[in-house]
């Protein structure tokens, strides 16, 4: 009886691990564990991945409170909105961001990109927003435009 | 007073409401001091059958003391629902899609803001607050004057009157448990549950003055220990209760933002869970709507008001003796004030709190004129009126990490109406989930 109660237990242990390990994907979505950003899945614009690297930054930059990474993927951020990221930046103990594009449109040179946002803000405080990003491709790789919602 | 939350929590865990005097509650304490029967003087007179008697004096101080049993009451019913702080929501900033702290100010301590804490949003937290009473109608505690005078007073023996010099220690401490629950971002659902432990020592030395009767010791005497004819006594009386206050359910909403101003409605309903008996309650329900408008500025947060609370029949406001209940009197409260975000995780919190008591049995300082005509004693009587009594307050908000809150307050009298404490210490610590 103990025996037979010792391996399902076991085997429980071995069906937990193996979930962890082996994550399925999100239906519709390309879940790389790493990365912040997840793509829709499908065919998908050969720019996506350079995209992608840019909100990477972004997220980056949002979670370490880092004005200058900010600026990187910004550059067109005004002084006013450097004074307001860094009075966000110190209003909040920590921020994780995890962005769902919805939708990429790319169109010369210029990219509209849907998300859906879930953002966590000092560990427990969690907010889920649409969001669209506007980008430009520039010779450093794409650079964000315009935030809105 | 780390030490004194931890009696006063382990006190109320380990032991039921009760006394110290199993069989006396607190209530009886003043209208029993001179004993069940009242203050009976010792006499040798002769009545017209030839039987001795002892005379029997009457005092208001005995009589209507009542009004001591509703003020403190009345004390234990203004137990506030501290304002949840609010300071740690945030707003998307859209352009940059990052987040800002609302306001700075994590709001006010004793009074009330329209702002709510938000859909599913949790705020606990507990406050503790010793009372420690001194005055009454701007009379000192520690030395009431009340004269007693004999039944069917007229010049002669029943000339004669019995002057007590009164002392009453009361305190009352408050363990307060509070919990703030955002049924939608617009409306709140909050409950507070009071531990409270009153503590009540009564004592009085009553003196006879021979007015009708100097010429003859025996007529009104305290029979003293070698048997003679006393002028002096003294009596004492004291007890301690502890226990359940009355448990205060609240909801509020925030209805109309008119400009910077956020005005919200809500309304409070006391459970009379707390021993009436026994100082712990208020003995009646009551139900007080109020209004309140609130403005959240960066670092300035003003805030203001107003409520009407009904209560129902106390027997504390009745005559505690007999059982008989009466109503508690009606209270109109208000208070006005502004949160002052020092610093991300400081606020200073100023408020000036206040109430008009309506058609209430009120002390008043009076001056016994004796039948000779001649002699003057200083007395107390009893008026109904309304009245307004007005407190200030005074703390911070403290955030040393994540979302707890330290806060600290004084509250302090700025009249000599009703029952007051000169200041009134509050420690407490808040949780917003």
């Amino acid at each position: 009886m103990v025996g037979v109660r010792r391996s399902w237990v076991l085997a429980g242990l071995i069906a937990s691990a193996a979930m962890v390990v082996v994550r399925p994907a999100a239906a519709g979505y390309d879940l790389a564990p790493e990365s912040p950003v997840a793509l829709p899945a499908g065919d998908l614009s050969t720019e996506a991945a350079g995209i992608r690297k840019t909100l990477e930054v972004y997220v980056r930059a949002v979670e370490n409170k880092d004005v200058q990474l900010f600026r990187t993927v910004k550059p067109n951020l005004s002084d006013e909105e450097e004074k307001r990221a860094r009075a966000a930046f110190k209003s909040v103990q920590s921020q994780v961001v995890r962005i769902n594009v919805l939708s990429l449109d790319v169109r010369d040179g210029h990219a509209i990109v849907k998300v859906a946002r879930r953002d966590t803000l000092n560990g427990s405080i969690v907010s889920s927003f649409p969001q669209t990003f506007q980008l430009a491709k520039e010779p450093s790789g794409w650079a964000i435009q315009d935030i809105g919602r | 007073m780390t030490r004194r939350i931890l009696i006063l929590a382990a006190s109320a865990l380990l032991m039921p409401a009760g006394v110290a005097r199993a069989d006396e509650k607190l209530a009886f304490l003043i209208p029993h001091l001179f004993g069940q029967t009242g203050l009976v003087v010792d006499s040798e007179a002769r009545l017209p059958n030839g039987q001795t008697h002892s005379a029997h004096f009457n005092s208001a101080f005995q009589a209507e003391f009542t009004q001591f049993n509703v003020a403190l009451a009345s004390q234990l019913t203004g137990l506030p629902i501290p304002s949840p702080a609010s300071g740690f929501t945030y707003t998307l900033d859209p352009t940059l899609g990052l987040f800002n702290r609302s306001t700075k100010s994590f709001g006010p301590l004793l009074s009330e803001r329209a702002e709510t804490i938000g859909k599913g949003k949790v705020s606990v937290g507990v406050h503790y607050q010793r009372f420690t009473f001194d005055k009454i109608e701007g009379v000192d505690l520690g030395q009431v004057s009340a004269v007693f005078t004999h039944d069917n007073p007229a010049p002669g023996g029943r000339d004669d009157v019995v002057t007590t010099d009164n002392a009453i220690d009361v305190s009352v401490s408050q363990l307060t448990g509070y919990l703030n629950y955002g049924l939608s971002n617009w409306l709140d659902a909050a409950v507070s549950v009071p531990l409270v432990q009153t503590e009540l020592d009564v004592s009085s030395v009553a003196t006879i003055r021979r007015i009708g009767t100097s010429s003859n010791p025996a007529i009104h005497f305290f029979r003293d220990a070698s048997g003679g004819f006393g002028t002096s006594r003294s009596f004492t009386s004291s007890g301690k209760a502890t226990g359940i206050g009355d448990v205060v359910l609240r909801l509020k909403a925030r209805v109309t933002t008119l400009g910077p101003v956020a005005v919200g409605l809500g309304v409070d309903g006391r459970l009379p869970t707390g021993d009436e008996m026994n100082l712990l309650g208020a003995g009646a329900w009551g139900v007080k709507p109020f209004v309140v408008a609130s403005s959240t500025g960066k670092t300035f947060s003003p805030h203001a008001t107003v409520g009407y609370e009904w209560n129902g029949k106390s027997v504390l406001a009745g005559d505690p003796v007999a059982g008989t209940k009466a109503d508690l009197p009606r209270q109109l409260k208000f208070s006005g004030g502004a949160a002052l975000a020092v610093t991300s995780n400081l606020t200073l919190a100023l408020d000036v709190i206040g109430r008009r008591i309506f058609d209430a049995r009120r002390l008043s300082p009076t001056t016994f004129h004796a039948l000779d005509g001649r002699t003057t004693f200083p007395d107390i009587s009893f008026v109904q009126r309304s009245e307004n009594e007005l407190s200030g307050a005074a703390g911070f908000k403290f955030n040393p990490r994540g979302r707890l809150l330290i806060d600290a307050n004084v509250l302090f009298a700025l009249d000599n109406h009703g029952l007051r404490d000169k200041v009134t210490p509050l420690v407490g610590l808040e949780y917003a989930f």
